[in-house]
Order: C-alpha cells, then sequence, then structure tokens
C-alpha cells in the first residue's frame, strides 16, 4: 500500500514538474513556425485599464511590423494581453499564471509602478526579456541584466520639471504634490533640483487626493506668493484645486508646471472645463518625454499603426503617442537583437540588445526599420537601430535616456503642442 | 484677511455638504437599523443622473439638482424595498444587513463605471469669483450650497415635529413594534424614511460632485465615510445629532489641514470618531437623550 502511495506522489509530482516546465517552456529555442509571444503585462482592468491600450497599439504596430517581413527567423509574433490588475496582491499571482500559460514567451513589457517592483524578479529568475515603461526608483540603479527600461527614470523627470521652471526665468515656486508613495518618489527630485537651479521653493504642500474641498491648501499656497506652481496631480484633485484657486484668486490663474500626466487629454480635457480653455492654453505645461521626430523610423510606426484599425480601434489616437512609440521600439529592438544573435532564446539574445541599439556611428550601420535591421544583419553587418524618438541610449542601469519636451495644450485643435525642448545633455549640464 | 477665519468659512461648506449627507444616512439607520455602506453609491448616481439632466439634456443646473435628488430618493426607495425590506421582514441581523449594503454599493459603482466609465465628468456651470462675505470668502454657489444645507434641515426638522408622516417616523424609530401595535404602518413610514433620506442623499451626491467641479465614479464612497464619522459623532440615529456631527467634522477637518498637515484632513474625522466611540458611544447629544429617557420613566 505504501508502495502505491509513494508511486502516485512520485507520479503526481513529476507530471506537475512537467507542467510548469511546459508552460514557461520560453527560456528555450522556439520550435519551427511556432509563435512566439510578446507579453503585455499591466493594468487592464482597473480604473486606469482603459490607458492599456496605449501600449497594445504599439506592440501591434510592430507585431505587424515584424510578420509582414518574414517574422523573426522565420517564427510570427503575436502580442499577447496578461491583465496585472492594480497592485502586487493581484500581479504577483498574474505574473505566475502569465508564465505558466504563455508559450514562446520571449518579451515582457509595460509592468506600471505599482507592480514592476514586486513582478521584476519572478519573470526574470525565467530569463525571460523585460523591457519596461515604468519610472519606478527601484530601478534607477538596475543590476539585473534581464531588465531594461525603454523611458527614463522618474527621477530624471522630475530633475526636468525643475529645469523647465528655471529655464521659464521664475525665481519663485511652489509644490503641490499629493501625498502617496507615488508622489514620494518625485517631490525629493524636484525640491533638489529646485534647488540647484537657484530656484525658491515657497511652499511644498501635500495634499491627499480627492477631497471634496481644498480652499484652506489653496489660501496656504496663495499666501506664499509663488509666480508659478510645479504639481503632480490627479485630474480629480486637480480640477478641484484650481478651480478654486481661480475663484480665490479673484479669476487670475497661475502658470501650473506638470509632468508627463499633465499632458496628457485626460487631465487637460477636465481642466478646460474647470478653468476654462483659455487659462489651460496659457499657463499650463507639462514635462514629458520627447515625442517622436518626423524621420523614417516613424513614418514605418505610423504606417503599419494606421493600418491596424482592425486590431486597434481608433490607430489614429496614437500615432503621437510617446507611450505607444516606446511599445513599438521596444519590440523592435527586441526582434532585431533576435536575428543578430541568431536566437530567440531570452538568455542568449540579450546581450544584443545593446549591440543593435545605441548612438549611430562607427562601422555600424543606422537603420529604422525592423525590415532595414534584418537585410543589413543577413549581409553581415552590424547595426543601430534608431528608433521613432531617435537613438535609444542605455546608461549602465539599462535605463534609456531620454529628451524631453514642455507641452501646451491647444484646446481647439485637443492636441499637445511642444514650447521647449530640454536635451540629457542640457539636463546634464545644469544639475550634473 | 484673517486666514484661520477664512478657513472656518471654508469649514462651514464642508459641513453643509456632509451634514445633508450624515443626516440621511442617520434616518435611515434610525428607523430600520441598516448601517447601509451602499449609501455612497446612491450619491454617485444621483451625480450621475444630475450630470446626464444637465449636460446631455442641457437643462439648468439647479433643475439637475433637483432631479439628482429625487432620483436619490427613488433608488433609495428602490433598494429598500427590493434589497433591505425583505432582509428586515425575516429580522436579519446587522451582520447581514451590512454585507447585503456592501453587495449593493459594489454592484452601483460597477454598474455606473460601466455605463459612465472611469473619466472624470463636469457640470455645465459657469466660473465664480469668490466673495467677501463679511471675513469669509464664498463663492454665490457656494452660498447656495449652504443655504440648501439650511433649508433641508429645516424642512426635516418640520416634517418630523409638526406632520403626522414625521410623528410616525419618531415613534417607529423609537420601537417599530410598539408604533405597528398603535396602529402605525411601520412598513410604510420605513419606506418614506428611506424616501426623505434618499433625497437627502442625492442633494448632497449633487451637491458635492458640484462642489469638487470634476467628479467620476468614486465621488460618493469618497464621502462616505466622512458622513458616517459625521452621523456616529452626532450620535447614530439622532437626525439633529448628524447636523452638529457634521458641522464638527467638517471644521475640524480644515481646521486640521490649516493647524497640522492638509494631507492628514481625513485624519481628523477618524480621530474624533474613534475618540467619541470610547468617551460618548452615544454621540454628542447622549446626554439629551438620557435626560429624555429618563423623563418618560
Amino acid at each position: 500500500m505504501r508502495r502505491i502511495i509513494v508511486g502516485g506522489l512520485v507520479l503526481l509530482s513529476g507530471a506537475l514538474g512537467l507542467t510548469a516546465c511546459g508552460g514557461s517552456g520560453s527560456t528555450g529555442e522556439a520550435g519551427k513556425n511556432q509563435k512566439l509571444t510578446l507579453g503585455i503585462f499591466t493594468d487592464f482592468s482597473g480604473p486606469n485599464g482603459e490607458f492599456a491600450i496605449i501600449g497594445v497599439a504599439g506592440c501591434v504596430a510592430a507585431q505587424n511590423s515584424i510578420n509582414a517581413n518574414g517574422g523573426i527567423l522565420g517564427h510570427k509574433v503575436s502580442c499577447q494581453r496578461f491583465d496585472a490588475g492594480m497592485d502586487p496582491a493581484d500581479a504577483v499571482p498574474a505574473a505566475s499564471r502569465m508564465l505558466s500559460s504563455a508559450s514562446n514567451l520571449v518579451l515582457v513589457q509595460g509592468l506600471k509602478e505599482e507592480v514592476a517592483a514586486a513582478t521584476v524578479p519572478i519573470i526574470s529568475a525565467q530569463k525571460i526579456l523585460i523591457i519596461s515603461t515604468t519610472g519606478d526608483k527601484h530601478f534607477d540603479k538596475n543590476t539585473n541584466p534581464y531588465f531594461y527600461r525603454m523611458v527614463p527614470a522618474d527621477a530624471i523627470l522630475s530633475s526636468a520639471q525643475a529645469y523647465w521652471a528655471y529655464k521659464s526665468g521664475f525665481k519663485n515656486v511652489a509644490m503641490l504634490y499629493e501625498t502617496g508613495s507615488q508622489a514620494n518618489a518625485v517631490v525629493e527630485p524636484v525640491q533638489q533640483g529646485l534647488e540647484k537651479l537657484g530656484v525658491h521653493i515657497t511652499k511644498i504642500l501635500r495634499i491627499a487626493p480627492s477631497q471634496s474641498s481644498y480652499r484652506t491648501e489653496v489660501q496656504a499656497l496663495l499666501a506664499s506668493h509663488p509666480e508659478a506652481i510645479l504639481t503632480e496631480t490627479e485630474p480629480q484633485t486637480a480640477t478641484t484645486f484650481f478651480s478654486e484657486l481661480l475663484e480665490l484668486n479673484n479669476g487670475k490663474m497661475l502658470p501650473l508646471q506638470g509632468d508627463s500626466a499633465t499632458a496628457n487629454s485626460s487631465y487637460q480635457e477636465p481642466l478646460v472645463k474647470a478653468i476654462g480653455a483659455k487659462n489651460v492654453e496659457k499657463y499650463v505645461t507639462g514635462t514629458t518625454v520627447a515625442a517622436a521626430a518626423p524621420g523614417p523610423a516613424l513614418s514605418e510606426f505610423q504606417h503599419v499603426l494606421l493600418a491596424s484599425g482592425s486590431e486597434i480601434p481608433h490607430p489614429e489616437l496614437y500615432k503621437d503617442e510617446p507611450y505607444t512609440e516606446a511599445f513599438y521600439d521596444t519590440d523592435v529592438v527586441a526582434a532585431l537583437a533576435m536575428v543578430a544573435a541568431k536566437s530567440t532564446t531570452p538568455e542568449k539574445y540579450q546581450p544584443f540588445i545593446e549591440k543593435v541599439s545605441g548612438v549611430p556611428g562607427g562601422s555600424r550601420v543606422e537603420v529604422h526599420t525592423f525590415a532595414e535591421g534584418v537585410k543589413e544583419l543577413e549581409a553581415g553587418k552590424e547595426i543601430v537601430f534608431v528608433g521613432t524618438a531617435g537613438p535609444i541610449r542605455w546608461d549602465k542601469y539599462h535605463n534609456r535616456e531620454g529628451t524631453f519636451q514642455a507641452l501646451r495644450w491647444n484646446a481647439t485643435k485637443h492636441e499637445d503642442e511642444a514650447v521647449a525642448t530640454i536635451t540629457p545633455e542640457e539636463l546634464k549640464a545644469a544639475l550634473g | 484677511m484673517d486666514p484661520l477665519i477664512q478657513t472656518i468659512g471654508f469649514g462651514l461648506v464642508t459641513s453643509a455638504i456632509i451634514s445633508l449627507g450624515a443626516v440621511g444616512f442617520t434616518l435611515q439607520f434610525s428607523v430600520s437599523h441598516v448601517f447601509n455602506f451602499a449609501y455612497g453609491a446612491v450619491m454617485t448616481a444621483s451625480a450621475y443622473f444630475a450630470y446626464m439632466v444637465n449636460v446631455t439634456f442641457g437643462l439648468n443646473i439647479w433643475l439637475a439638482v433637483a432631479a439628482g435628488a429625487l432620483f436619490g430618493a427613488v433608488l433609495t426607495m428602490g433598494l429598500q424595498g427590493g434589497i433591505f425590506q425583505p432582509f428586515l421582514a425575516r429580522r436579519a441581523d446587522t451582520f447581514t444587513l451590512l454585507i447585503a449594503s456592501i453587495g449593493a454599493a459594489l454592484v452601483l459603482v460597477s454598474a455606473i463605471s460601466a455605463i459612465a466609465g472611469f473619466g472624470a465628468h463636469s457640470f455645465n456651470v459657469n466660473f465664480q469669483v469668490a466673495l467677501h462675505v463679511w471675513k469669509f470668502l464664498w463663492t454665490p454657489r457656494e452660498l447656495v450650497i449652504m443655504g440648501l444645507a439650511v433649508v433641508s434641515m429645516l424642512a426635516l426638522h418640520a416634517t418630523l415635529r409638526y406632520t403626522r408622516v414625521g410623528k410616525a417616523m419618531r415613534a417607529v424609530a423609537d420601537d417599530a413594534d410598539l408604533a405597528g401595535n398603535s396602529g402605525v404602518d411601520a412598513r410604510t413610514i420605513t419606506l418614506v424614511a428611506w424616501g426623505i433620506s434618499g433625497l437627502l442623499c442625492g442633494l448632497a451626491g449633487v451637491i458635492l460632485a458640484l462642489d469638487v467641479v470634476s467628479f467620476s465614479s468614486n465621488v460618493g464612497q469618497s464621502l462616505l465615510l466622512v458622513t458616517i464619522a459625521a452621523a456616529v459623532v452626532g450620535g447614530i440615529g439622532e437626525p439633529y445629532g448628524a447636523i452638529l456631527g457634521a458641522l464638527v467634522v467638517g471644521l475640524s477637518s480644515e481646521l486640521f489641514g490649516y493647524w497640522v498637515s492638509p494631507g492628514l484632513k481625513d485624519v481628523a474625522a477618524f480621530v474624533l470618531l474613534i475618540v467619541m466611540l470610547v468617551t460618548r458611544p452615544y454621540g454628542l447629544r447622549s446626554g439629551e437623550r438620557l435626560r429624555t429617557e429618563a423623563q418618560s420613566l
């Protein structure tokens, strides 16, 4: 009897082991003609779920560009959505489910701030490459070889926000941020940046989000007499706060300098209703990662994106969206690295990520599309992919160095307009 | 301009909104002993209904406020008749009713999000500059909000004190079985009380949405805990106590934000709640209540 039980347990554990290995069959080479999975691991079901499509659009554009040009080493690719939920409690089991269910998972992208720190170790433990769009400070000094970040760190973006206030000529500014860990990560770099640049901070105000009123806080802020306000707030908080500021300041607005969220229509359009289009156009700017520059990479991206209408509703909405472009560039870089490495195994193609990207120059041939890259690689050349927003430069921590723009909302055209560009060199010269 | 006096003025606006919600909440509790967590969701639903009237149909904002309040009353009566009354008829315990109310809240909020989306919504209202009223700074809209709260409270007082329905409500609140034996139709009176409470809840929801300028599907839930705190501070089940509780919670939150930290405004309400539960579990008006009970004995 005991033998039967022991034998049963051995068989059961063997079966479980096979299931686990079979499910995550992503660390080995994909079989002939098998599809490769490009995983999009982000929050699809929560309050921010509607923004997930921004990334999906970029992945689908890349998928169609790659597949139309023969795929990666003969393998077609497919973008698959994996719902990470809103917080680590949802994301950790979701990551495990993704690893056990996806076949030929060669790349995971997305991973927002709320879940990245908890799930990156789980995914990279399976030696799967992650190219994320999180700005989370946990990765500012990343040493994980399987983790890259396609957008600059939040701290760098915050420094750019401080620099934009300085560049705008303000000598006295107030800082308005919400309470919470996400805002904590940006308050310090903005404050440090302003202090380094000699800009006086009249008041630092931390407010609880989504309160019914901020009149007392508005009075305190106005009493400090700032020339401008640097801010990062949710749209609902911002509309309440700034409409009350307008009411209590005799209808006069102060310049508001926000972050990338401020340069988004989901922030700007409610603000237009709260403080008026003229005030938004005149006083509100948001500092964000620079949008793509016109060129062959952007043309190819927009061409394939606009042809993806059957998979992405209203693809034209995303043709100038930096995060859609970041997802697209991510997939093309990873695909070219696989071609260069002649392998779809993340462990083998990971070292080629930096070999096919970076600053153009030397003997490497500059390419702007997947097709161009494959052609040059097959001809035995070394390549450097220049993406939609220009060269993809990595620092030693695998963080992308970025150019920033200050954007202003055009309420008539319902789109952002760039009012200034901040280069990495400019930022380094000013802030070190 | 004295910032402290202005803070008190801002606190009065906050108190006005909380008082509408807290009185409605406590009225429900007094007649049926349901600790209704779906109350915040009804506030939200009323705000969205008013939004539809104002923005989709293009009607005047104050008409929309009235429509939202009426919608709150109808929805609350629907919840009472459709969900809570069957439980009450079976004499379900407080915990069962609490869980049922949480379930109803989740369903309502999910339905609102599914229909209206997660995005922010704003009413079509004109921008207003704050006016100096003595040493206070209030916009005309805030003056109307405070006026509405005062009128609603006076109307409720008159109803409870001088009408047969009001007296019947008080009788049901004191002892539903005894009131029933005395010829009061406790079931109908409970439904009417829920209707009045829904009217106040709807009004609070729409006014809150109007005051925050831009609102989403969590607008009512964001005020729910503060509303409950005010109701408890005033003595749960005590409509007049809820008015006092709203005043205390609204003012102390603003003053806490002014003196301590704006990021911790809500903390003041919950500190008060805990202190009150420990020291005066029957609320601020417990002395008066105990005196009344002693006299009746």
